[in-house]
C-alpha cells in the first residue's frame, strides 16, 4: 500500500475527526473570504453610504441670489456624461384633520424637482412610478400617514389649499428626510418631493429655481465636467457657479482614514482568528497521535515517511475543505454585503468582488494546514519511540511566552497609533495561557460550590488540556476585547460630539426664517419660553483655494452676544473679546477648515465678495460643530461691509430654564408659521451625527461579531476534541451511574469555563485598548476622554458568554448521545 | 415465586445484532441464561465471540436488539435511559480491563465518583469511601493520582469504586487482563472475597484459564453463542 492510499484509510477510518478537521479549515477559509469581502465592500460602501447622508450631487449650481431662471438647467443637460435636476424648495402645511396634532406637526417641506426619475436623484422605488407628475414620498413617511399610492396630499399653500396625488413611494433617503411618527414631527417636517412646476404654481415663482444638483456618471471626468458646466454658465452671463459638493462631504469626514484603519484592523483580527481556528484544530489533531506514530516507528516506518504520510492526509483534508470553503465562503460573503449594505441602507447591485479575498483564502486553506501539523510531527520523529510509547508527556513550562508577551504588551504603551493593536494582541495571545492557569484555579472552587459534581469534574477537565483549552479561550479574548474597544469607541464619539455640539450649538434652537424683518427679534423674544434671542447673518462664500472654488460658510458674529449664545470656543480668551479684536479683514476657522486650508494663523485665505475677490487674515483657529464644524467667524459689522449682505435669516434662541423645548418649538411656530424654513436643535444635530457614526461603526461591529462567532466556533472544534479524546471515559462514568444530563452539564461548564476566562479577558484587554487608545486618538479634531460604560460592559459579557453557550451545545449534545457499548470500546 | 427471588439475572432470548453500511453483525445470538444471586460466574471464549457484548447486556450499557434482559427482576429494556442509568449506579458496579480511572482525581475520588454523582453528603462519602480503601487495601494511597499508582493498585481502585454504591452485581470485563500473575492474583481473591462475604453476584469476562478458577461457574461464549455451561471443579471442593 502507497502511503498515498494510507493516508487516505486514516482518515476514512477516523471519520468524525477527519470531519471535525475538515469543518475547522472550511470555516476558517469561508470566514476569510467573508471578512475580505467584507472589508472590500465596505471600502466601496462607506464613501458612498457618506455622500448619501451628504447629498448624491457632485456639483450644484447656485446663483448669488436667492432664485434664478429655469431655463439655466437646459444648458447643463448640454454636458455629457451628467445627469442633472433643477431644485426649487418652499414650505407649506399639510391639511390634516386629527384632533391632537397641532400646526407644527403638519410642517411639509416641499421639494420642486424638475424630473424625479434621472440617476442623481436615484430614488428606489417601493410601490408606484416615477417622472409623472405626482407626488412622492418615502415609505417611513407613507407608513406614518397610512397613506398610499394614489390618495391624495392635500396642503395649505400661499395660493390656498392645493392638493396632488401620490405617484411613487420609495425607500427613505435623505433626500426625503421625515420624521419617524407623529411625535417626531414636532421636531423635523415632512418631506414631499413634487414636479418642479407645482412649486413655481403654489408659490408664485414662475419659472424661477434655487439650485440644480449635478451628478457626474460613470467614466465621466469630473474637472472636465466642472469646467464644461463653468464655461455654460459663463455664456449665459448669469451670477451663477458651480461648486463640487464631495468636498464638503470629505471635510465632514476626513477622519475616514481613521475609520478604515479600525475596520482593516477589524479584518486582520478576523483572518488572523480564521487562520488561528484552522492551525489550531489541524496542530491538535496531529499532535494527539504522536502515540501512534511512535507505533508506527517501532514497526519500521522512518521519520520521513510518517511526515509524508501526515503530509499527504493534510493534504487531503486542505485540498477539499478549501474548495468547500471557498463554495461556503462566497456565499458567506454575499450575505455580509448585502447585509452590510443594508445596514447603511445603500443600494448597488455590483456583485461581491472575490478575487482578494480567493488569494489570500486559497495560501490559507492550504499552507497553514501544512505548517500547524508539520510542527509537532516533527517533534514526533525526534523523541524517542519509548517515551512516547510511554506516554508520559510532562508539560514543558517555557519561559520565553511569557516574557517575549510582556515586552509586546509593554510595547504597545509606547504605540501612538491603531496599529499599537498587533503586538499588543500578539503578547496578549502569548501570556494568556499562563493567566488561563490562574483563571481555572480560582474558577475550580467556584464551580464546585455553584455546581457540586458536575461543577468538579468541569473545573478538572479544564485543567487538564490546558494548552489547547486556553488557545481557544485567547482567541475568543481577542474578539471580545476589540467589541469593547470598537463599542466605547463608538459611544465616546458621540458622547463627545453631544458635548460639543450643545457648547457651540449658539444656544437651544438655531431658527432659520424666510428672511428676518424688522421687528421679528421683538416678536421672538416676546414668545413664552424664550429667555433671549439674537440674529445673525450667514453666508456661505466662494472660497479659492488652491485653484479650486469651494464653499465656506462664514458667520457674522455680534461682539455683544458671542459670550451668550457661543458659537465655538477659543483658546486664550473668551469668544467676545476674541471676535472684538478683530479688524475687518480678519476671521477666525474652524479646525477643519483650517486644516483643509493648510495655511498658518497669520495668513490669508481668498474670498470671493461682491467686489470681487478680496483676501483676509485668519486671525486664530476656533474649535466648534455649527454646521459640523465646518465654517469661519467674523465681527458681524465687518461681514455686513465685507460682504454687502442686507439681510439676516438666522436666529438663534435662549430657552427658559425648564421650558419644555418641544413646547418652544410649538411657541414659535405658531408665531411665525410658514415663515419657519427650518428649525433645528442641537438634539437634532446630536441625532444626525449619531446615526452616521453608528452607522459607519456598524461595519465594523458586524466584521468583530463575525471573528468572535468564528472563536465560538473553535470553542465548540475543541469541545469535540476533549469530548473524542475522553470517549471512553464518557463511557466509564455513564457506566457508573453518572446520568446524561450531568454529563451535559459538564460539558456545558467546561465550554462556560471557556468562554468565562475569554470574555473577562476580553472586558480587562479591551479596557486596557480603550485607554490606550483614547490617549492618543483623535477623530474630527476631537479627543476622547476614557470612559467605560458598565452597560455595554455588561452587554458584551453576556453576549460572550452567550457565544460560548451556544458553542457548547452541540459538544454537549454530542456526549449525551455517545453510545456506552461503542465508547468503552474505543480504540 | 421463591426462585424468581434467587435469580439475579435472566436472559430470555436476548441477542445483539451490530449494523453498519457493510451489513449487520450478529455479536450475540438468541441466547437464554440465568444468573442465581450470589454466583461467581466467568465468561470466557475467544477473541470477537461476544463476551463484552452480553457484559454490556447485563449491565445494561446497550439494549438486546431482541429478547428481553432482567437484571434483579428489572427486565432493563423497558426502563428509559434516565432509569437504567440510575439502576446500574445503585444495583450494578463496574471494572474494566484498563482501570479507566479518571487520571485527574485522586485515588479517594476516583472511588467516591458514582457517590459523588448521586449528591451524598460530603461526611457519609468520607466515612464509604475510608471503609472502600480498607477493603481494597489501599489504605494511604488515598490522596494519590492514578499514575502514582501500580496497575494492580489502579484496578484495586476502580473495584472500590465499583463497590462504592454497594451493589448487588459486579460485572467486570477481563479485570486482570492488563496484570501480572501476582497482583491478577490479588484482583481475584478480592472479587472472590467479595463474591463470598458481601454475596455480591460476579460476573467476570477473562481469557485466562487461571482466573476463571476462582468462579464458580464458567460460561463459553462460542461465535455469539453458548457453547458450554459448567460449575467449576472448585466449587465441588
Ligand atoms: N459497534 C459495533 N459494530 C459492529 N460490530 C461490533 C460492534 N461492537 C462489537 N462488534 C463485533 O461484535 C463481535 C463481538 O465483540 P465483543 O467485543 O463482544 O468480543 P469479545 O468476545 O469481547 O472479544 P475480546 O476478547 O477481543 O474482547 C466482534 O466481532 C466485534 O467486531
Ligand atoms: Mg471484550
Amino acid at each position: 500500500m502507497t502511503l498515498r492510499q494510507l493516508a487516505w484509510r486514516n482518515l476514512m477510518r477516523r471519520k468524525t475527526r477527519s470531519l471535525l478537521t475538515l469543518l475547522s479549515i472550511v470555516i476558517g477559509v469561508a470566514s476569510i473570504l467573508g471578512v475580505i469581502a467584507s472589508v472590500e465592500s465596505a471600502k466601496k460602501a462607506l464613501p458612498q453610504y457618506l455622500q448619501s447622508v451628504f447629498g448624491k450631487a457632485d456639483f450644484t449650481v447656485q446663483g448669488t441670489d436667492a432664485y434664478f431662471r429655469e431655463n439655466a438647467i437646459s444648458s447643463i443637460q448640454a454636458v455629457e456624461g451628467t445627469a442633472s435636476v433643477a431644485m426649487l424648495k418652499h414650505s407649506a402645511k399639510l391639511k390634516w384633520d386629527a384632533p391632537g396634532i397641532t400646526d407644527i406637526q403638519k410642517r411639509v417641506d416641499l421639494r420642486g424637482y424638475s424630473d424625479t426619475d434621472t440617476a442623481l436623484t436615484a430614488f428606489q422605488v417601493v410601490k408606484g412610478k416615477l417622472g409623472t407628475d405626482g407626488a412622492v414620498i418615502s415609505d417611513r413617511t407613507a407608513r406614518v400617514w397610512g397613506a398610499d399610492v394614489g390618495d391624495t396630499i392635500a396642503l395649505v399653500t400661499d395660493t390656498g389649499l392645493r392638493e396632488i396625488k401620490i405617484a411613487a413611494v420609495v425607500r427613505y433617503t435623505i433626500e426625503l428626510m421625515g420624521p419617524s411618527s407623529w411625535t417626531m414631527a414636532k421636531y423635523h417636517p415632512w418631506t414631499v418631493v413634487v414636479p418642479l412646476s407645482a412649486v413655481q404654481d403654489w408659490f408664485g415663482l414662475a419659472g424661477k429655481i434655487e439650485g440644480i444638483s449635478i451628478k457626474i456618471l460613470d467614466g465621466t471626468d469630473p474637472s472636465r465636467v466642472q469646467e464644461r458646466v463653468a464655461g455654460q454658465l459663463k455664456e449665459r452671463g448669469e451670477e451663477l457657479y458651480v461648486q463640487p459638493v464631495l468636498l464638503d462631504a470629505d471635510a465632514q469626514f476626513k477622519d475616514v482614514n481613521t475609520f478604515f484603519l479600525a475596520l482593516y484592523m477589524a479584518g486582520f483580527l478576523g483572518i488572523s482568528l480564521s487562520a488561528f481556528v484552522i492551525f489550531h484544530s489541524l496542530y491538535v489533531s496531529v499532535q494527539e497521535r504522536r502515540g501512534e506514530f511512535a507505533a508506527m516507528r517501532t514497526i519500521g516506518y522512518t521519520s520521513d515517511q510518517l511526515r509524508l504520510l501526515v503530509l499527504y492526509e493534510v493534504l487531503f483534508l486542505s485540498l477539499i475543505g478549501t474548495a468547500a470553503g471557498l463554495l461556503a465562503g462566497s456565499g458567506l460573503a454575499a450575505g455580509l454585503k448585502a447585509l452590510l449594505f443594508l445596514l447603511l441602507s445603500i443600494h448597488q447591485e455590483a456583485g461581491t468582488a472575490l478575487a482578494a479575498g480567493f488569494l489570500a483564502a486559497v495560501p490559507a486553506g492550504i499552507l497553514i494546514p501544512l505548517a500547524a501539523s508539520l510542527y509537532p510531527i516533527r517533534k514526533a520523529g525526534r523523541s524517542s519511540v519509548a517515551d512516547e510509547l510511554r506516554k508520559k508527556t510532562r508539560p514543558v513550562r517555557r519561559r520565553w511566552p511569557l516574557i517575549a508577551g510582556m515586552v509586546l504588551i509593554l510595547s504597545g504603551f509606547f504605540i501612538p497609533h491603531l496599529v499599537l493593536l498587533v503586538p499588543l494582541l500578539t503578547g496578549v495571545a502569548l501570556v494568556f495561557p499562563y493567566l488561563f492557569r490562574g483563571f481555572v484555579a480560582c474558577l475550580k472552587p467556584l464551580y464546585r460550590t455553584l455546581f457540586g459534581f458536575t461543577g468538579e469534574l468541569a473545573g478538572r477537565n479544564l485543567s487538564r488540556s490546558l494548552g489547547r483549552t486556553s488557545m481557544t479561550s485567547v482567541i475568543l479574548c481577542l474578539g471580545i476585547a476589540m467589541i469593547v474597544l470598537m463599542s466605547s469607541l463608538n459611544a465616546a464619539l458621540i458622547q463627545t460630539y453631544e458635548r460639543v455640539i450643545h457648547a457651540t450649538y449658539g444656544g437651544n434652537l438655531d431658527v432659520m426664517l424666510h428672511h428676518i424683518e424688522p421687528d421679528d427679534l421683538q416678536l421672538l423674544r416676546d414668545t413664552e419660553g424664550v429667555a433671549d434671542a439674537v440674529t445673525y447673518p450667514l453666508q456661505a462664500v466662494v472660497w479659492h483655494l488652491n485653484g479650486d472654488k469651494r464653499k465656506l460658510p462664514v458667520y457674522g458674529v455680534g461682539e455683544d452676544w458671542i459670550d451668550r449664545f457661543p458659537l465655538f470656543t477659543s483658546e486664550g480668551s473668551a469668544p467676545g473679546e476674541t471676535i472684538r479684536r478683530l479688524a475687518s479683514d480678519e476671521l477666525l476657522m474652524d479646525r477643519i477648515s483650517y486644516q483643509l486650508w493648510g495655511g498658518t494663523v497669520g495668513d490669508r485665505i481668498l474670498l470671493e465678495t461682491p467686489e470681487g475677490p478680496r483676501s483676509f487674515r485668519v486671525a486664530g483657529v476656533v474649535e466648534t460643530m455649527k454646521n459640523s464644524g465646518y465654517g469661519a467667524f467674523m465681527n458681524k459689522e465687518h461681514f455686513r461691509t465685507s460682504f454687502g449682505v442686507k439681510y439676516e435669516r438666522n436666529a438663534l434662541v435662549l430657552k427658559q430654564e425648564d421650558y419644555a423645548p418641544l413646547q418652544l418649538r410649538e411657541n414659535i411656530f405658531d408665531r411665525f408659521g410658514a415663515r419657519i424654513e427650518e428649525m433645528f436643535g442641537p438634539e437634532d444635530w446630536v441625532s444626525v451625527i449619531s446615526a452616521v457614526y453608528t452607522g459607519s461603526f456598524s461595519v465594523v461591529h458586524l466584521l468583530i461579531i463575525l471573528a468572535t462567532v468564528i472563536s465560538g466556533i473553535g470553542i465548540t472544534n475543541t469541545l469535540l476534541m476533549n469530548i473524542m479524546e475522553r470517549i471512553r471515559e464518557l463511557g466509564m462514568l455513564r457506566a457508573v451511574g453518572v446520568t446524561r444530563s450531568q454529563v451535559v452539564r459538564m460539558v456545558m461548564l467546561e465550554g462556560m469555563g471557556i468562554g468565562a476566562a475569554a470574555t473577562l479577558g476580553g472586558i480587562l484587554l479591551g479596557t486596557l485598548l480603550l485607554y490606550l487608545t483614547t490617549r492618543f486618538l483623535d477623530i474630527h479634531s476631537l479627543t476622547f476622554p476614557f470612559r467605560v460604560s458598565p452597560g455595554i460592559l455588561l452587554l458584551i459579557a453576556l453576549f460572550g458568554l452567550a457565544v460560548s453557550l451556544t458553542a457548547s451545545l452541540l459538544p454537549a449534545a454530542r456526549a449525551a448521545k455517545t453510545k456506552l457499548g461503542e465508547a468503552l470500546r474505543y480504540e | 415465586m421463591e426462585e424468581e427471588t434467587k435469580i439475579m439475572i435472566k436472559l430470555e432470548k436476548a441477542a445483539k445484532v451490530f449494523g453498519s453500511e457493510a451489513g449487520t453483525f450478529t455479536a450475540l445470538q438468541e441466547t437464554d441464561l440465568e444468573i442465581r444471586k450470589g454466583e461467581f460466574v466467568a465468561v470466557m471464549g475467544p477473541s470477537g465471540s461476544g463476551k463484552s457484548t452480553l457484559l454490556q447486556l447485563l449491565g445494561g450499557l446497550d439494549l438486546p436488539t431482541t429478547g428481553s434482559v432482567r437484571v434483579d427482576g428489572e427486565p432493563l429494556e423497558k426502563l428509559s435511559e434516565k432509569e437504567r442509568t440510575l439502576f446500574r449506579r445503585s444495583k450494578v458496579g463496574f471494572v474494566f480491563q484498563n482501570y479507566q480511572l479518571l487520571p485527574m482525581m485522586t485515588a479517594a475520588e476516583n472511588i467516591a465518583l458514582s457517590l459523588a454523582a448521586s449528591r451524598t453528603p460530603k461526611a457519609e462519602m468520607e466515612r464509604a469511601v475510608a471503609r472502600l480503601i480498607g477493603q481494597v487495601n489501599l489504605t494511604g494511597k488515598e490522596k494519590s493520582f492514578p499514575s502514582q499508582l501500580s496497575g494492580g493498585q489502579q484496578q484495586r481502585v476502580a473495584i472500590a469504586r465499583a463497590l462504592a454504591m454497594k451493589p448487588k452485581l459486579l460485572l467486570a470485563d477481563e479485570p486482570t487482563g492488563n496484570l501480572d500473575r501476582k497482583n491478577g492474583r490479588d484482583v481475584l481473591e478480592l472479587l472472590s472475597r467479595l463474591n463470598r462475604e458481601e454475596q455480591i453476584t460476579v460476573v467476570m469476562v477473562t481469557h485466562d484459564r487461571y482466573a476463571a478458577e476462582a468462579a464458580s461457574r464458567v460460561v463459553t461464549l462460542l461465535d455469539g453463542a453458548i457453547a458450554s455451561d459448567e460449575a467449576e471443579k472448585a466449587v465441588a471442593k
